[in-house]
Parts: structure tokens; C-alpha cells; sequence
């Protein structure tokens, strides 16, 4: 398989991954300003949105007191690579030269997808009715992943899909967990209940926590959950363990074998920490760092065989 | 009285004879077509059209304000090519190319056998943007030059079949042939069934095995790939099609890489050998080293490659020489002095404003007389007189004195009409048609081609780039 396909592919996977976190994220964030009450200032979610989403640089000076321009910004500015319709308008060119390997059903989900957010007057719908907004949003992408799930055949294609999708997702997990542990204190404080339930709703976690640990929200408790679940599709424990085994069937002797080692590596150290390492702050910042030097390495591994291109050469593109 | 029944022909009409009855071989398509009402007609373009975009069957027009992606219009009409007509046809391409080749293979790698014996003049060869002295001396395995050409032939008011154009380098079109066929039967079943039509669904299978065919030595089960410029190019759906079709990866420039003149593809198991080459990349912007060293669609090193034959380009590097408009006029000549054969299908009479006499014939007859420029595609620059403005003429002219080697005059073609789907009835439209050949170690001519239809009333200019559509073209297996 060509290189630039499979990066094409593994991008396409985080761009959409990225976009249905941010949908979720920002419904969360919307409905929580609402209830915030006195004791949370809405600049103050609003910016913890922002840094989760690896944003809060690159927006540097934005104001993020008003929540409206923060929607705006996330959702319908096209000149803002990290909105939803940038992110969902990337895959779209991406599978536009990867066509040969997604299946039709994929490439129309994806397609649609685009030509809906392109249509719609998405500005004022995102300020009017961001809930259905968002919530088309998401399912136009469950759509997508979706098909690629019921219609893609398991070869390269598929997998590094999947690869680039779940890193993303343990990436943005982690970084959630970390963002939030700060908002509340550290997670052996006994915590206010409503932070927990919005974090465990932005990453889709609400109804399977409960039924889990019934409606006992602890901190301890629930960082365990997000991290070490073996089923829950969210937890870094089963990203990482998706990835591993996708690594793992893709590495021969010679391919792929620095990005599967600390693909497993990770993994375990995620899956067998104590509940005391846990809670030491350093696990989650290490951890963060290591799941982005994992994508790192699955792009040298994959993506980058050959003597370098002259990349001034490029740029004009 | 049917859709049909008041339907007159203009020029030479290629369904009807003069007295307005159906030929032999359009009885049955006219009989189902006059059955139809014009809303069940109007339904079924409908279909046609909401097929190709679903699809994505698109192409991007340059310089055009309303977006980049459009849908090519394929007519409800399909044309009917009988057998023994097709294999008159066929033989005259066979035998064009095969003479064409050997021009090219003479003037790169032989004697310059025709240009010393003065069958075409050296200056005329040496001035064409077309040539590429960086060829000379590069070898193709089988001599197999023109692998993929594309011939326009239009009819004349006999319905006598004429050359055109040679379109030797990286002609397109051929998607579409394939994805009208699949339309057509989609959309008229009950017609298509009427006849036996020639296949030309193998294409990719024949593509294929052509390039193979021509792989360097030694390389056993060779490595074939598609070389595109990329998605923003005009025929980039024709590039991933034939990709497609041939199960071959669709790659660009920073895709590969020449190490050691041998070249590779960046695959996720490293570097992987390619053999072959089907490049839809104009010579100029193959390799930054060689040619043009702005060139971010090229390959650095591809032609020292080719050069050592560690790698085949198809078509093969330099061609544009021999389908430069000024040369064309001289392939007659080759056809005689390479085969000592006489031309089957005849070329348009054709002047050359660089001779003095014929140049004067030209200034003064401009306005019965189209010109050309020599080495513009897609019917671009082209002035039919008769229909020109005086301005333009005078423009025309001016240009042409300028510099008389850059255009050619040829006598106005009055092309053959076919009924055609517009605006809720059928209209004679001028068509021409553009069969493709294949050419390695056999040669193959692919049933029919792609009919070009113009679809503006009167007009001769059938180019998608101008406003044309196409027909389904359906070559019968007897009469």
C-alpha cells in the first residue's frame, strides 16, 4: 500500500475521530455553562474546552468569555483548522484520493456529511439550536465510522484507520482526565458530583459508569474507569489496546516494529498501574506525552519510507 | 406522429437518409426511440445525469467561476457504427499509428531516415515544442511509443471518415467510453438489446497487458502504476478510474523516488520497484531535473532512469512532435515512405501559412477557413472563419504573420450530424468521434471511441472544455 494512502487513511481516522469528541465536547460544555450557577465562571469552561482540544495555544488571546463565539469558532469557522467543518472537510479531501480504498457506502457518508455542513445556514443553527446541530454532527459521523465497520474490508486500509482513530480518542481521553482532575482538585477530593457526570457524558461514559459503580461518583473511581476499563470504547485501556492489536497483525520482521513494541509497552503500563499510580498527577502528563510520541512513531514506521522529499519544494501546494 | 417523425437532418446525418428514412442499422433504435413520450425521454436524462453524480463521474473546467466539479452530458441517443464501416475504420487507425511509431522510433533512436530523405523537413521537427532533444537515444522496449492514442476523425457532407487530429501523448477520454456504456444499458435496455454491440468493458484488462507487455527486460511480473498530477487536475476521475480498472496503485510525483536510476514507490513496507509507468504527466513536468526544475508534479531523476531502461514510460517521452498540428500534414507521406501503403483514412486538407504561397492562400481566405493554433488541445484558439467576427479574423491573421509556424488553416469541415437530446426534442448536433488504440507488441483498436457532440445549435466544436457533451458509441459485432 502506498505510503501517502495510509497516511491519508490513519488521518482520516483522527480527523473524524477529532470532530465527534468535539461535537460531544462542546454539547457537554454548552449545557454545563447553563447550570454552572455562581460557582463556575463560563470563560473558565469554556477555555478548559479549549485546552483539551489542544487549542488553547493556538487561540491564544481569543476570548472565550462568550460562549457563543467559542461555538462559533468550534463548530462553523472554516478558517479554523481545529472547527468541525474544517476537520469533517479534510477527511472529505482525503478520501477524495484514497477512494480506491473505502468503500463506496464510506466515501458517500463522509461526502454527505460535507455537502450538509456546507449547505445548512450552520452559523445560525449553531447558535440557535446547538444541541440538534451537534447532534447531526455526530451521527453523520457514526454514519461514516460506521460503514467503514460494516463495509471496509480488515486489509492495511481498515487498519490504519482504525489506528489513527484510536489514538486520537486515547488522546483526548487522557488529556480530558487531566484537564479535569485539575478543575476538581485531584481525584481523591471528594468532588462535586455534577463535574463527574459531565466528564464521564463528554466521553460517552455516563450510563456505563453507572451501571458499573452505580451512582457512587468518586474520583478515584471514575479516572480508573476512563483509563483502565477493558470494555469501555473510550477508555485509553481499550484504544491503546486497539491499536496494539492492529500493530501487531500489521509488523513483520522488519516494518513496524518500534511503533507495535511501544504500542504494547504503553498499554501495559496502563493496564496493570496500581490505583496509588493513578492518582499521582506525573501519570496522566506521562502518559499524554506517550500516546503523541506513539503516533509519532507509527507515521516513521509507516509513513516515511525512502529518502526525505525537499519539503520547500512542497509548500507551494 | 412520434418524437421522431418530424425530425430532419442537417450536413451529413448519420441516422437518416436524405429522404428522412432511418438507415438500415438505426431501424431499430429509431422505432424504440419514436415510442417514447418526451417526459419518459426527459426522465430517463434525468437518470443519466443523477447516475454521474452520485458517482462523482466529474470533470473540473479551467477558468470557469461556477465551481470546479461538473458532469459531462451524455446524450440519450447513442450513435450506431455498422461493422463493415468500423472495419474500414479500424484498419485506417492500425495502420496511422503503426506509421506514427515509426516516425518516432526513426527520429529518436534510428537514422532520421525520413527526415534525411526529405519526407518531413528537419526544421519543422526541430522547431515543434513537441520534440524532446533529451530523448534521443532513450530506447523503448518493443518500440512501443504510442501505447495509448487517441485519433479524431470527423465525417465529411459524403459521411467519408478523416483525420483530424493525432493525439499521441496523454490523450483522455476513454472513463468516459466506459461509463456511458454502463449508463446507456441502464438507461435504455430495451434498445440496447436490439442490437449486438462490441464490448469495450475489458479495456483496463487490455491497458494492462499492454503495459506489461513493454516492461524492461528481466523483470518478471512487473510493476505497473498510474502517474497522475493529482486531484486538482482536470482528469483526475479518469486516472483513478483506469487505476481502478487495472487493480493498480494511482500514484503522484512525491510518491516515488529514483534511487541508484531505478525507481520506487513509498509504500508502508518501504521502497517498492516499479516497472512500468502510465504517466498522465506532460513531458514537461515528468522529471525537475531534465526539464522544467519548477515542477512539483515530477519525479527527480525519472528520465536518467528511463534512460537506462530500468523503467518504461507509456507513452513514451517526446511524442508531442509527431502530433504537433504543423506535422500532421505530413503523415500521409510517412504512411507511404514507412509502410508503402496508401493512406485508408485521408487527412483534412490542411495548409501550412509558414510556406509563402500557401500563407497568402490563407490571409485571403480566412473567413472560409478554420485556424489553428499548432499546439493548443482542447479546442482552444481555434477560429472557424465562416462564424468569426472581423476583429477576430483580423486578430487571426495578425497572429499568423506574426509567427506562421505556430498555426495551421484547414478547409471547413461540414461534420456529420446525429439527433440529439435538446431541450425537449430531438435536433441534429455536429459529432465528431475518438477512438482509442493501443499499441505495444500488437495492436489493438478499442471498439468506437468517444462521440463528441456539440451541443450548441450549428456549432463544429465539440471539446467538453466548450460546452460539448458525448453519445454512447456502439459498434455492431455484424451488420
Amino acid at each position: 500500500m502506498l505510503a501517502r494512502h495510509a497516511e491519508d487513511l490513519f488521518w482520516i481516522g483522527r480527523y473524524l475521530e477529532r470532530a465527534e469528541d468535539t461535537a460531544r465536547m462542546l454539547d457537554v460544555t454548552y449545557h454545563g455553562v447553563l447550570e454552572a450557577g455562581s460557582e463556575r465562571q463560563p470563560a473558565e469552561l469554556w477555555s478548559e474546552l479549549l485546552e483539551v482540544l489542544f487549542l488553547d495555544d493556538e487561540v491564544d488571546g481569543f476570548d472565550a468569555s462568550a460562549g457563543d463565539a467559542v461555538g462559533r469558532l468550534l463548530i462553523v469557522d472554516r478558517t479554523f483548522s481545529g472547527s468541525i467543518c474544517s476537520l469533517v472537510g479534510r477527511a472529505r479531501e482525503n478520501a477524495r484520493t484514497t477512494r480506491e480504498w473505502l468503500s463506496s457506502e464510506v466515501w458517500e457518508a463522509i461526502n454527505e456529511l460535507h455537502l450538509r455542513l456546507s449547505r445548512i445556514d450552520l452559523e445560525l443553527a449553531a447558535q440557535t439550536r446547538p444541541y440538534d446541530t451537534l447532534r447531526m454532527v455526530r451521527s453523520g459521523i457514526q454514519s461514516a465510522t460506521g460503514a467503514v465497520d460494516a463495509s471496509m474490508p480488515r486489509g492495511e486500509g481498515h487498519r490504519f484507520f482504525v489506528v489513527g482513530q484510536r489514538l486520537e480518542r486515547a488522546m483526548i481521553t487522557s488529556r480530558q482526565l487531566r484537564v479535569w482532575r485539575r478543575r476538581v482538585g485531584g481525584f481523591t477530593s471528594p468532588a462535586a458530583y455534577a463535574e463527574w457526570v459531565k466528564l464521564l457524558r463528554s466521553v460517552s461514559a455516563y450510563e456505563a459508569y453507572l451501571r458499573e459503580h452505580r451512582a457512587s461518583m468518586e474520583g478515584g473511581r471514575v479516572l480508573q474507569f476512563l483509563l483502565q476499563s477493558p470494555d469501555l470504547p473510550r477508555s485509553v485501556l481499550h484504544c491503546l489496546g486497539a491499536c496494539e492489536l492492529m500493530m501487531t497483525s500489521m509488523a513483520s520482521e522488519n516494518y513496524g516494529i518500534e511503533s507495535r513494541r511501544r504500542a504494547g509497552r504503553i498499554r501495559a503500563e496502563v493496564e496493570f498501574a496500581e490505583p496509588g499510580e493513578l492518582a499521582d498527577p506525573l501519570f496522566l502528563e506521562r502518559l499524554e506525552e506517550q500516546v503523541v510520541e506513539l503516533a509519532s512513531l507509527v507515521e516513521e514506521d509507516y509513513f516515511r519510507p525512502g529518502p526525505s522529499i525537499i519539503m520547500h519544494a512542497f509548500e507551494a501546494f | 406522429m412520434g418524437m421522431l417523425g418530424s425530425y430532419l437532418g442537417r450536413g451529413f446525418c448519420e441516422m437518416a437518409t436524405e429522404d428522412g428514412k432511418p438507415r438500415d442499422h438505426y431501424r431499430r433504435l429509431y422505432d424504440r426511440l419514436d415510442q417514447f413520450a418526451a417526459d419518459d425521454l426527459e426522465s430517463r436524462v434525468q437518470l443519466i445525469e443523477s447516475l454521474f453524480r452520485r458517482q462523482g463521474i466529474t470533470f473540473a473546467v479551467y477558468g470557469s467561476d461556477e465551481g470546479t466539479e461538473r458532469t459531462w452530458p451524455l446524450d440519450l441517443v447513442p450513435r450506431i457504427i455498422p461493422s463493415a464501416e468500423w472495419e474500414h475504420v479500424q484498419a485506417g487507425l492500425t495502420q496511422r499509428i503503426t506509421a506514427l511509431n515509426a516516425f518516432l522510433e526513426d527520429l529518436y533512436v534510428g537514422e532520421q531516415a525520413a527526415i534525411n530523405d526529405g519526407v518531413v523537413p528537419r526544421w519543422l521537427v526541430e522547431s515543434s515544442e513537441g520534440y524532446v532533444p533529451e530523448a534521443v537515444g532513450i530506447r523503448v522496449p518493443s518500440g512501443a511509443r504510442c501505447v495509448v492514442s487517441g485519433i479524431d476523425l470527423v465525417r465529411d457532407d459524403a459521411g467519408a471518415y478523416c483525420v483530424l487530429e493525432d493525439n499521441l501523448r496523454v490523450p483522455s477520454g476513454i472513463s468516459y467510453v466506459l461509463e456511458n456504456r454502463v449508463a446507456m444499458t441502464r438507461v435504455l435496455p430495451v434498445a440496447f438489446g436490439r442490437y449486438r454491440v462490441r464490448p469495450v468493458g475489458h479495456y483496463g484488462a487490455s491497458l494492462l497487458r499492454s503495459l506489461r507487455a513493454i516492461s524492461p527486460p528481466g523483470s518478471s511480473d512487473p510493476t505497473v502504476v498510474v502517474l497522475t498530477p493529482g486531484v486538482f487536475n482536470s482528469a483526475y476521475f479518469e486516472h483513478a478510474f483506469l487505476a481502478r480498472q487495472m487493480g493498480v496503485e494511482l500514484v503522484e510525483g512525491r510518491d516515488l523516488v529514483v534511487d541508484d536510476h531505478v525507481v520506487y514507490m513509498r509504500t508502508t513496507r518501504g521502497l517498492a520497484r516499479v516497472d512500468v509507468i502510465y504517466r498522465r504527466v506532460g513531458d514537461e513536468w515528468l522529471d525537475p531535473v531534465s526539464f522544467r526544475s519548477d515542477s512539483m508534479l515530477g519525479v527527480p531523476g525519472l528520465l536518467s532512469a528511463v534512460r537506462m531502461g530500468t523503467v518504461t514510460l507509456a507513452n513514451a517521452v517526446g511524442n508531442g512532435v509527431a502530433d504537433d498540428k504543423a506535422i500532421y500534414p505530413f503523415v500521409p507521406a510517412m504512411i507511404s515512405y514507412y509502410l508503402g501503403e496508401s493512406p485508408i483514412l485521408p487527412n483534412v486538407t490542411t495548409y501550412l501559412p509558414w510556406e509563402p504561397d500557401q500563407r497568402s492562400f490563407v490571409l485571403d481566405n480566412i473567413d472560409r477557413l478554420v485556424t489553428k493554433p499548432v499546439a493548443e488541445a482542447g479546442g482552444y484558439g481555434i477560429v472557424i472563419g465562416p462564424k468569426a467576427d472581423a476583429l477576430t479574423l483580423e486578430a487571426a491573421a495578425a497572429a499568423i504573420e506574426a509567427n506562421p509556424r505556430g498555426y495551421i488553416a484547414q478547409d471547413v469541415v461540414q461534420l456529420s450530424t446525429h439527433p440529439t437530446w435538446v431541450g425537449g426534442g430531438f435536433a441534429p448536433r455536429h459529432i465528431d468521434l475518438r477512438p482509442f488504440v493501443l499499441s505495444s507488441d500488437t495492436v489493438e483498436v478499442i471498439p468506437g471511441g468517444l462521440t463528441r457532440v456539440a451541443l450548441r445549435e450549428g456549432s463544429l466544436i465539440v471539446n467538453s472544455s466548450q460546452g460539448g457533451g458525448s453519445k454512447d458509441t456502439w459498434v455492431l459485432v455484424e451488420d
